[in-house]
């Protein structure tokens, strides 16, 4: 039984159609990555999912409820959230403010809402950066507080756009174990990720866009012998060579 | 917000006693006028900061509601008698009520347009204020007759608006500790920091900002009122002036925006420049005060973003601004 | 009916300098997202320089804007790199008041060294006019209005035509990418604050045999810039001399029927209706006004 459910998204921006007939499920447990080359349109259908932008055709649904025109914040508070590709944290305060902001959302007071956000501080090893301020900290640990404030809202459906750009091996490694995790918990998970090895390792599905339309979908085994996949990656010839 | 309560009272509690003590040590009746300024001043400021800074709402029109305060306790005073104890509440009902209208037309506005509309609401009621000459008595104004009745809020002793002065900052602080230190105060501040941040976090901030304008109008009426019965007299430029609304945000800005102290470093700080400019330059020239505080306002602006009371506080604690 | 054709020629030839004014403010918010709360004060300094060359040297306004215009541009220069460039990534806050703080720095500069005092021009052909049927024109304003829309007019050529204009214009689309393509973005910055600087000096000379000035004519004419600037949409040129004329007329029916100080809270009302609804103004670009909010 799905969560999330994305029905016919199409987005044109003037001539340009930046998503089209863009349709799939998110199902608990389960990691549904989103891949394709860049200008695929990604972004795009998470910010159509999140309500950031407005769908020309198409709805999203959440737990079968139409999400109809419904605000980011709304969308949040039902349990649908994600991160941002280019990592939008709270400057001037602290990691734990940082992620006290979205534990708010579950929580009766601040007190309340600072022991949860200890709490996933600790989950992802981040207790030591408490009281460093958000700006401060290198692109590794940004990536890392921008997951610690939207899983501070308690998502049942979570969108990760890009966690693992910019990080070192070693961080990949944690960050893919953490998913897991989050997997494990029963969260729908939907990734954006352009770091291939940690798609076919995450992926229960996998999704393929180009030129912001839908190419192939499938298991990770099945996307990676389309052809017509590797004729988009990899460009026509090779893809000849391929088959 | 405090590791051990007692710990973190003492400080504020010290630093007002401390202000409760400078009206008998400076008894001199320019230095307690100066000083009735400066509180009225920083209660102001406090009140504007509660939306401008927590929220980053930069309202230059604050003097609107100071003046709608000012006005509405004294035309009922003069027009019905009714006593600006109660006259003061009126029309910080009438500055919150304007507040949550502007507010609505307005909040969408990014940025400097924000400031410009609110800009543009200040001189609207300036102008009215001008031109209700039946009400307001115009461009000259509204005097209050000198008859003491601790009842009316008039007192023959001026000392007394010092200390009404100064228990509205000690209010206004507190109602800034305590919403900075809840969900709303954590809601402003995430708008602030980043408007995309906080939708995706599913904090709903525009009522939230809103509501905070509005009490932000109210509290600032209710300086407006208290400036009435000390000065006892009202007129347009004097309660409604643009250089109003910019002091009281300078004066938060030069303390620490977003601070609960902020407002009352700054004022205090430019209470002592322009008492200072004055005894050392008199009145005769007459800009020579306001270029000095515009050259300082800059000068903060430029080195010290944050206001002085903060980049004072980073070299004795390392504990993040906003939350004290 | 002559009374309405005569008002508003009379508001059209006061609105072209008020659009000149502010197409130096839309240019520069266009540009550096920057909106300058001292531009009006570029207005005054420019019609101080206008008066103290017309009174003490006998030079005519007309030919003192050979002297005003250039130095209104250096002084942007200097505003540029002292001020804005320092704080063009710091806070909001920041950007809004230092300009502020400068607008009330140099308003106090010029009482303390000249007083509130009103000072007038006083040219010889003030008071010329002609007649066109039953309509006095007077000969000033018709060549002040001319000099404003054609200054507006070269505004809009030099960014069309020019490669400065270019690289002006690829800057206010983005600045990331004009620089990727080699534009010297500080310089551009620098340039187009100074030119809107040398736009409202310009403006300032026109306007200085016609009205008398005192430290505060220009946070008065800054106000009605603000509402032309919105109301034609922040960064639109055209915009800002369409709006200018209109509020020009506006303003010289309402002072007329309604009386000074109401036709003031005329515009203001106008204003505030224009941001409600329209925020983007009628020609501006999308975007930049307005955020999502619930």
């Amino acid at each position: 039984m799905a969560v999330l459910k994305a029905k016919d998204l199409t987005k044109r921006f003037g001539g340009l159609t930046a998503v089209k007939d863009v349709s799939f499920e998110a199902r608990p447990g389960e990691i549904l990555s989103i891949i394709g080359p860049n200008g695929a349109g990604k972004t795009t259908v998470f910010n159509l999912l999140t309500g950031f932008i407005k769908p020309d055709i198409g709805s999203v649904s959440l737990d079968d409820h139409d999400l109809g025109s419904m605000s980011p914040e709304s969308r949040c508070r039902t349990g649908l959230a994600r991160t941002f590709q280019i990592v939008q944290p709270f400057r001037g305060l602290s990691v734990l403010d940082n992620v006290v902001m979205g534990a708010m959302l579950r929580a009766r007071s601040i007190d309340a809402a600072r022991e949860i956000a200890r709490q996933v501080l600790d989950e992802l090893d981040m207790s030591a950066l408490c009281d460093v301020y958000a700006g401060q900290l290198p692109i590794g640990d940004r990536k890392r507080l921008e997951m610690a404030k939207v899983l501070a809202t308690s998502p049942r459906a979570l969108l990760l756009d890009e966690v693992m750009g910019g990080l070192i091996p070693i961080e990949v490694k944690k960050m893919i174990g953490f998913i897991r995790r989050l997997r494990e918990r029963g969260i729908a998970l939907v990734v954006i990720e352009h770091h291939m090895s940690a798609v076919m390792q995450l992926s229960d599905h996998i999704l393929v866009l180009q030129n912001g339309r839908p190419i192939a979908t499938g298991t990770p085994a099945e996307v990676t012998r389309d052809p017509v996949v590797l004729s988009a990656y990899l460009g026509p010839n090779f893809a000849a060579i391929g088959s | 917000m405090t590791n051990s309560p007692l710990s973190a009272l003492l400080p504020p509690i010290a630093g007002f006693a401390a202000l409760a003590a400078l009206p008998l040590v400076f008894s001199d009746a320019f230095l307690v006028a100066a000083l009735t300024l400066a509180f009225l001043s920083a209660a102001a400021s406090l009140a504007w900061n509660l939306s401008g800074g927590y929220a980053g709402q930069l309202s230059l029109g604050h003097a609107a509601f100071y003046g709608i305060g000012a006005y509405v306790s004294t035309i009922l005073f003069l027009k019905a008698g009714i006593s600006p104890l109660i006259g003061m509440w009126l029309g910080a009902i009438v500055s919150a009520i304007c507040a949550v209208f502007l507010g609505a037309v307005t909040m969408r506005l990014k940025g400097s347009f924000f400031v410009m509309s609110t800009l543009a609401f200040g001189a609207v009621v300036h102008i009215s204020a001008i031109n209700l000459r039946d009400f307001t008595g115009g461009a000259s104004g509204l005097a209050i007759p000198l008859r003491p009745n601790p009842a009316n809020l008039i007192f023959a002793d001026k000392m007394v608006y010092t200390y009404i002065a100064l228990a509205l900052v000690i209010v206004f602080y507190v109602i800034t500790r305590l919403i900075a230190a809840s969900k709303v105060g954590y809601g402003l501040v995430a708008f602030r920091e980043n408007h995309d941040a906080a939708r995706a976090l599913g904090i709903r901030t525009l009522p939230l900002r809103i509501g905070v304008f509005a009490l932000s109008a109210g509290l600032i009426s209710i300086c407006g009122t208290v400036h009435a019965q000390y000065y006892l007299y009202v007129d347009p430029d004097s309660v409604m002036g643009l250089n109003l609304s910019l002091n009281f945000a300078l004066m938060a800005i030069v303390g620490g925006l977003g601070t609960a102290y902020g407002p009352i470093v700054g004022a205090l700080l430019v209470s002592i420049v322009s008492v200072v400019m004055q005894v050392y330059l008199g009145d005769q020239i007459s800009g020579l005060t306001q270029l000095a505080y515009a050259a300082i306002v800059i000068l903060v602006l430029m080195a010290a973003p944050n206001g002085l009371g903060p980049l004072t506080h980073a070299f004795l604690k390392r504990r993040a601004a906003w939350r004290s | 009916m002559d009374i309405y054709v005569q008002l508003a020629l009379s508001g059209l030839f006061i609105g072209g300098v008020y659009a000149l004014i502010s197409v130096g403010l839309t240019l520069v918010f266009g540009v550096l997202r920057v909106v300058n709360f001292a531009h009006g004060e570029y207005l005054t300094i420019a019609m101080y320089l206008t008066y103290f060359m017309f009174q003490r040297v006998g030079i005519d306004p007309f030919v003192a804007s050979i002297a005003v215009v250039p130095l209104l541009f250096v002084l942007g220069l200097l505003t540029e790199r002292l001020l804005i460039r320092p704080t063009l990534e710091a806070p909001h806050v920041v950007q809004v008041f230092v300009t502020f703080a400068l607008s009330l720095f140099l308003q106090n500069l010029l009482l303390t060294l000249f007083t509130s005092d009103f000072r007038t021009v006083r040219t010889s052909y003030a008071t010329a006019a002609f007649q066109i049927g039953p309509l006095y024109v007077s000969w000033l304003r018709v060549a002040v209005f001319v000099v404003a829309l054609a200054l507006a007019g070269g505004l809009a050529a030099f960014l069309k035509y020019t490669y400065m204009g270019s690289a002006i214009r690829a800057t206010a689309q983005d600045r990331r990418s004009a620089r990727l393509v080699g534009i010297n973005v500080d310089w551009i910055y620098a340039v187009t604050f100074a030119l809107g600087c040398a736009l409202v000096g310009a403006a300032g000379v026109l306007l200085s045999p016609l009205y008398p000035v005192n430290p505060y004519t220009g946070a008065d004419m800054i106000l009605i810039s603000f509402v032309i600037v919105v109301l034609g949409g922040m960064g639109s040129i055209a915009g800002a001399v369409i709006a200018g004329l209109l509020i020009g007329v506006v303003e010289s029916f309402t002072g007329y029927f309604a009386g000074g100080e109401l036709k003031q809270l005329v515009y203001f009302v106008l204003f505030m209706v224009v941001l409600a609804l329209r925020p983007n103004g009628l020609l501006g670009r999308k975007g930049a006004e307005v955020m999502d909010v619930t």
